[in-house]
């Protein structure tokens, strides 16, 4: 039964040339400084890596990448707990609520960040169009073009569109919790926030650890949304690493530089991945 | 008090309903109006909808053409992809060697690469080689990087076929090929759907390597397009909306049609990874 590798082959014929080599190639084309067109290419070794820890936008663009997974973690996973406790409770109408919660994720994330820029224009959004009949807002603001507010605006298009995905992941883990559990702590004596909090929370330790190795993951590799709706403006106020790495290598044609931004963007989220495999393992 | 539970259970529903289906329902309320309708009344029901807005974004031909790029793409690299992870995770079930499980890490250290990686180094091989500006450009990637996750999800499955069955397959002279044909893949039916809900997803939604390899107009697909729509036209508002609604509708039918299965595709491609 040795022959039975050789099914994997096809599979290869794709995997190397479309996914390894061009990640090896990534790397290696990071050390050097090239701009796409020419043959001629200068090796720098690692000055590329210097350079980026050094460079203000990559800063700031960790930093955005940093801030959306932080909010990710703490208020659209929150928020996809609790309405998973609530879904689950429902007798009727489940069905239509996870459908509804599923819909936002079925708009390609260019088609989210359209519509979110519509949503939010300042003089026909129904946003700031309500907001003003509610008189909470005096004057049209442009939010998207503001740039203490950019990456807030993101951030909700980001959160609406993907709460349900992670929803649907803790319902799974919900119900693999056996309901004598919850029973038994009820007769007990606990209350109903003692069960969620108490019994119901850390019995989902693993499906919120894979929420957030997801969001993580996510985050990190950001890319359509933003462009679709600020392209990392203004002033790169919403730039992450990917929209970056992306200008970089297809707007200045620095090429060498770009694909040591994407590496660098290749190792976060490896790491993260990694991570997340041996802190599963040890849990079993 | 049962009836005040039940009250704000309502409410709380209706409220999360309208958070996450309102934004949709203006865009095609807005894609039913005129732009002076937009501009007088930005919130409410179209007084007389029409659909000439969709009429305008089909009529101008590169709506079509997208979609059918789209289609296309999304169609080839579902089918590779169910074929080829289906070959290699039944070459991976089963029993251990060396081979497998170094294959086995291969494969899984693949699905942590995020695709961007891919770009630069995909360019330079399509402009060495030839063949940028293809569709071909499009679909080799899109394989590789949903293969490593269709592999997993097939090596699992077919390794929770009971012995059993196979046993008795190979009693009847079903081994390697034949009993992939003939017991594996008729077994797996629902596997492969969800599978293929979730790759579908992936390549029509794709927008990065689209927007890297793609120049020629007739090529584009539907997320190209759409942001060049709204590059071009983003003041008409109306039509911006329609053409929103036209990108948006095939991806939401079929959740609406298939439902259970998009929800298993969701839940099992992240259990399983």
């Amino acid at each position: 039964m040795k022959t039975r590798s050789l099914y994997c082959v096809p599979a290869l014929l794709f995997f190397l040339p479309f996914l390894l080599f061009p990640l090896v190639d990534c790397l290696g084309l990071s050390r050097f400084v090239w701009d796409g067109i020419t043959q001629d290419k200068v090796f720098v070794g690692l000055g590329h890596y210097r350079a980026l820890w050094l460079d203000p936008v990559m800063r700031s663009s960790l930093g955005h990448n940093a801030l959306l997974i932080l909010f990710s973690l703490l208020f659209q996973l929150s928020l996809a707990f609790l309405l998973a406790l609530f879904v689950s409770k429902l007798s009727r109408g489940a069905r239509l609520m996870k459908g509804a919660l599923l819909t936002p994720l079925m708009l390609s994330p260019v088609a989210c960040g359209l519509l979110w820029g519509d949503l939010l224009d300042p003089h026909l959004g129904p946003i700031q169009t309500g907001l003003r009949g509610l008189g909470i807002l005096s004057r049209p603001q442009g939010w998207l073009s503001d740039p203490g507010w950019s990456l807030f605006w993101i951030f909700i298009a980001i959160s609406w569109r993907h709460v349900g995905f992670h929803v649907l992941l803790m319902l799974a883990g919900l119900e693999r919790i056996p309901r004598q559990t919850e029973e038994a702590a009820r007769v007990d004596g606990a209350g109903r926030l003692g069960v969620t909090f108490h019994i119901t929370l850390p019995l989902m330790g693993k499906t919120v650890a894979l929420c957030g190795l997801l969001s993580v993951v996510g985050s990190l590799k950001y890319f359509d949304l933003v462009y679709a709706m600020t392209r990392g403006g203004p002033a790169h106020a919403t730039e992450l690493v990917a929209t970056y790495a992306y200008k970089l290598a297809f707007d200045q044609s620095r090429m060498g530089y770009a694909c040591a931004a994407f590496s660098v963007l290749f190792g976060l989220t490896f790491g993260a991945g990694v991570l997340y495999r041996l802190l599963r393992g040890r849990s079993g | 008090m049962r009836r005040v539970r039940f009250f704000c259970k309502v409410a709380f529903c209706a409220g999360a309903l309208l958070l996450l289906l309102g934004p949709l329902v203006w865009l095609l309320f807005n894609a039913l109006k005129t732009n002076a309708e937009i501009y007088q009344n930005p919130w409410g029901i179209p007084s007389s909808p029409s659909l000439d807005n969709f009429r305008g974004v089909w009529g101008g031909g590169e709506f079509g053409v997208a979609f059918w790029n789209s289609l296309k793409i999304t169609g080839i690299t579902v089918i590779s992809t169910l074929a080829l992870g289906c070959l290699a995770g039944y070459g991976l079930s089963s029993e251990r060697s060396w081979v497998k499980s170094s294959l086995i890490s291969l494969f899984l250290a693949g699905m942590m690469v995020p695709p961007h990686v891919a770009l630069v180094p995909l360019f330079r091989l399509y402009h060495g080689l030839g063949g940028s500006d293809t569709h071909y450009a499009l679909m080799g990637p899109y394989v590789a990087f949903s293969l490593p996750l269709a592999i997993f999800v097939m090596k699992r499955f077919f390794e929770s076929i009971p012995r059993d069955i196979l046993d008795a397959g190979a009693l009847d002279g079903l081994s390697g090929p034949g009993a992939l044909r003939w017991i594996y893949l008729p077994l797996s039916r629902s596997a492969l759907t969800t599978l293929g809900a979730y790759t579908a997803i992936f390549s029509w939604n794709e927008f990065a390597f689209a927007l890297t390899f793609l120049e020629t107009p007739s090529l584009r697909t539907l997320p190209l397009a759409l942001m060049d729509y709204s590059d071009q036209y983003g003041s008409d508002v109306a039509m911006t909306c329609a053409a929103l609604c036209i990108s948006v509708l095939p991806l939401v039918l079929c959740l609406f049609l298939f439902q259970a299965r998009f929800e298993e595709a969701l839940t099992q491609g992240a259990l399983k990874g």
